[in-house]
């Protein structure tokens, strides 16, 4: 097209000539054609263009030109022109015809109409993806600007170095919120042609996920439990009719977010094994946290106070065995539980055994941090956490294992303590350990003598009673487990057996070896021969 | 024969599984730091979402030096601070943030890590006032909300001052980590660094250049650690010339011999001066609650409290 309009530039000179103009103005204005002609072809803005408006717009009402412009290769023409040209330049070329067109009233009406609309809609939205950026628009409080969308393009400091977009498969999903498309994976994907321009792609408007609200998704069927800081449902889900706990957080009269909830949900995230209760959905609305966990009938507690004189033989050995199976995943993923008690040990209806309540867990570190001695309910501490000790292990959990096997073969606990007034207010409860355990012998516990609250003056000079002797119903778990129920109730938390040996013992020689190879989340139930066994 | 020396000079023994006093052996929970990394920080270098009034690195840089000033004013242990730096960090690479309320995301940050480290239970508002910031409680706790969604729930990340003390342990070293705080403090306010090599790298660093302040052989344990850790050496080399240069910018004393002799009491005393005050300012300008560098007297953490009997 440029060059048959040359040609009618060359008839405007040859025109001019005979009028007697100066040939020098002349020229200057052949050259401002030609370079604006250039500058067509290469895509410049109309201001950028010299003399842009003059001659082509007169040629445009020239006779010749109609043909000119119906012409394919014009089309073509044109076409190879927006190479060089993104939407912002077609955009100015629409209206150089519409200006063409001024004529006729009407259908210059109508075309700025049709432009403004379209222009306007595309203006909308790089205004809205524009404003998006700044935080006046997209952050009407405070909060809001997490839920933006990352569009990142590297902010290095490092000038050497080579800039990446963060990989959406390490990253949260993005929230879905944004009305803007975002066109960055498509210019990743295609090549820029002649054929495609991103820029003038519109996408319609990305759907608003509104997450899905937790009384949506599950029923309620009846409360199992309610405390000062969560209630607990038995609920049904809507979709598939599955049965799940939820146990909802209320925050609206807590002026933080409880750090239980926060390591429950940290350290559940990356637990998952048959003998830990599974966190499957964590949501946030209407001022409350909404754990979903998997549903479990009833807790070892309960099940205890069915059987007032303890668990059968058998029950008590699956049940140990499920139970260290659990702490040992735990304790091989580096997190102390230091919570165990019956309460926190949930059952199925198939007598599997799981470890729930996570929310005085913590990831244990190396041996330079201490911890709070304030853990453990009273009954299932360890003597040497009830004197103060703060750099405990996975020991800790060990003295809760003893106490909770105790307790289940004869159905009482074994060491009911109760706080005192005098300091550190453990001094019944671990009177009560020394009368069974015998007082610690500092041969045998040298380290005993640098504990805060060791007091040995406090206590009579006890010794260590037989299992046997404190309770007749510890025979149901012969020898062997007795000398198991030794290992784990050992003073010196360094003598405690782990879970990972106490598996081994030859008090679950019984079982068959394969126990030992199961997966993490395979049950133990798995083994036929198990499956025989259990009487629950 | 000559196995066995080599054994003893590298430390390779304790790569061998020494157990620390709890049974855990270090190996393992180093193993298990390296693997959750690899799964959690997959693309290096990292990268922040750009655009007008949007966080930058001198932001970031800014926001850690006052977590590192707010941690010691607290009286949290170290792994605070590098654990809240931690989930700092992978929020602003993850989601956009505009600078204004980047403080509120530190806030944030470190009331999550000490949630999750810390023992001490500390309602909000006081907790607040001891940093002196002016959020509420309920901001405070939308802000955690946020930041654990963007997490997804999993806060426990792995990060530089447990990896370095798994290093040190490895070796038998733990007890220089008192001698190591600041520097570790400087990497971990310098984005330059943090946006570039993984913690595990800048932890190898770390401790390279302290065993080699004290033992002239120190490539071989070293290059026995980086196996263990699947790192490169070329990767530890290029990391260990920008740590060192980093710690002589500040004017930080190379970790020698005599140093490391020193009583670490000593070093204690010296984390409180106000050389990361002076890092502040020297860089840039000061978050509005770190200009107090006096310590707060504050009233004693309580303590965690049992559940019931």
């Amino acid at each position: 097209m440029s060059g048959v309009l040359l040609v009618f530039e060359s008839f405007d000179l040859k025109k001019s000539i005979n009028n007697q103009y100066d040939f020098f103005r002349l020229f200057a204005q052949m050259w401002g054609k030609i370079t604006s002609h250039i500058g067509v072809w290469f895509g410049l803005e109309e201001t950028e263009r010299p003399m842009r408006a003059s001659c082509s717009l007169s040629m445009i009402h020239h006779p010749q030109l109609t043909t000119v412009r119906n012409s394919k290769s014009s089309e073509n023409l044109h076409r190879s022109s927006s190479i060089f040209t993104l939407r912002r330049s077609r955009n100015k070329e629409k209206k150089y015809k519409t200006n063409g067109s001024k004529q006729s009233p009407l259908s210059k009406n109508g075309s700025t109409e049709m432009t403004q609309s379209w222009h306007s809609s595309q203006v909308n939205g790089t205004t809205s993806s524009g404003s998006g950026s700044t935080p006046e628009h997209h952050n009407k409080n405070i909060f809001s600007f997490l839920s933006r969308q990352s569009r990142s393009r590297s902010n290095n400091p490092s000038e050497t170095l080579s800039t990446t977009k963060t990989s959406p498969s390490t990253m949260p999903p993005p929230p879905s919120s944004s009305t803007v498309a975002d066109f960055t994976h498509l210019r990743k994907r295609r090549p820029r042609s002649a054929h495609y321009d991103p820029n003038t792609i519109t996408l319609p408007a990305k759907e608003e996920v509104t997450p899905q609200d937790v009384n949506d998704l599950y029923r309620r069927i009846e409360k199992l439990g309610e405390g000062s800081y969560a209630t607990v449902y038995k609920c049904e889900s809507k979709l598939d009719g599955s049965i799940v706990a939820l146990k909802e957080i209320k925050l609206q009269f807590q002026e933080g977010l409880p750090f239980t909830a926060i390591r429950e949900a940290s350290l559940l995230r990356n637990l998952r094994h048959a003998n830990i209760v599974s966190l499957h959905d964590i949501f946030y609305q209407h001022h409350q946290l909404t754990f979903v966990f998997e549903y479990m009938k009833m807790d070892l507690s309960k099940y205890l106070e069915q059987n007032v004189y303890g668990l059968d033989s058998i029950d008590i050995k699956l049940l140990l065995f499920q139970l260290l199976r659990g702490l040992d995943f735990c304790h091989r993923k580096k997190i102390l539980h230091r919570d165990l008690k019956p309460q926190n040990l949930l059952l199925d209806d198939d007598g599997v055994l799981k470890l729930a309540d996570f929310g005085l867990a913590r990831a244990k570190s190396v041996p330079s941090r201490t911890y709070s001695h304030e853990v453990v309910t009273l009954w299932y501490r360890p003597p040497d956490v009830l004197m103060g000790s703060t750099d405990y292990s996975t020991s800790l959990d060990m003295w809760g294992v003893g106490c909770i096997f105790a307790e289940i073969c004869t159905g009482t606990a074994l060491f009911p303590g109760s706080k005192d007034s005098h300091y550190p207010g453990t001094k019944d409860q671990l009177d009560m350990i020394f009368s069974i355990r015998g007082a610690p012998d500092e041969k045998k516990w040298p380290e005993v003598k640098n504990l805060p609250a060791y007091q040995p003056e406090l206590f009579p000079r006890y010794r260590e009673l037989s299992f046997i002797a404190v309770n007749p119903m510890f025979t149901k778990i012969l020898k062997t487990g007795q000398e198991l129920l030794g290992m784990l109730l050992q003073l010196r938390p360094e003598s405690r057996v782990s879970a990972a040996s106490a598996m081994l013992h030859p008090y679950f020689a019984s079982f068959p070896r394969e126990i030992h190879l199961l997966a993490p989340n395979q049950s133990i139930f798995r083994l036929r021969e198990l499956r025989d066994l259990r009487s629950l | 024969m000559r196995r066995i020396k080599f054994r003893l000079t590298s430390g390779s023994s304790a790569a061998a599984g020494k157990l620390m006093q709890d049974g855990i052996s270090s190996t393992q929970l180093l193993q298990m730091l390296l693997q959750r990394e690899k799964l959690l920080y997959q693309n290096y270098p990292l990268s922040l979402a750009q655009g007008e009034g949007m966080i930058g690195w001198k932001d970031r840089n800014r926001e850690c030096a006052w977590l590192c000033t707010a941690t010691r004013r607290l009286g949290l242990d170290s792994d605070s601070t590098s654990l809240a730096v931690s989930i700092f960090d992978r929020v602003v690479t993850s989601v956009r943030i505009p600078s204004k309320y980047v403080n509120c995301v530190a806030v944030g940050s470190l009331s999550i890590a000490k949630k999750l480290l810390e023992d001490h239970e500390e309602d909000a508002p006081v907790f607040l006032n001891r940093l002196r910031t002016e959020y509420s409680s309920q901001e405070l706790k939308r802000m955690e909300i946020k930041i654990l969604e963007v997490l997804q729930w999993d806060a426990n990340l792995p990060h530089l001052y447990r990896i370095v003390e798994c290093l040190l342990s490895e070796l038998g070293a733990s007890f220089l980590m008192p001698s190591i705080k600041k520097h570790l403090e400087f990497l971990l306010c310098d984005s330059v660094l943090t946006s570039n090599f993984r913690w595990s790298v800048l932890a190898i660093c770390t401790v390279s250049l302290l065993v080699e302040a004290t033992n002239k052989h120190w490539q071989h344990p070293i290059s026995a650690l980086a196996r263990a850790c699947k790192i490169s050496m070329s990767e530890i080399n290029r990391c260990r010339t920008k740590v060192s240069s980093l710690w002589s910018r500040h004017m930080l004393p190379m970790p020698s011999t005599f140093h490391l002799l020193a009583d670490l009491d000593d070093q204690d005393s010296d984390l409180d001066s106000d050389s990361m005050h002076t890092y502040n300012r020297s860089s840039i300008l000061p978050a509005p609650s770190s200009d107090a560098p006096e310590y707060i007297t504050s009233p004693a953490p309580r303590a965690l409290q049992p559940t019931p009997c």
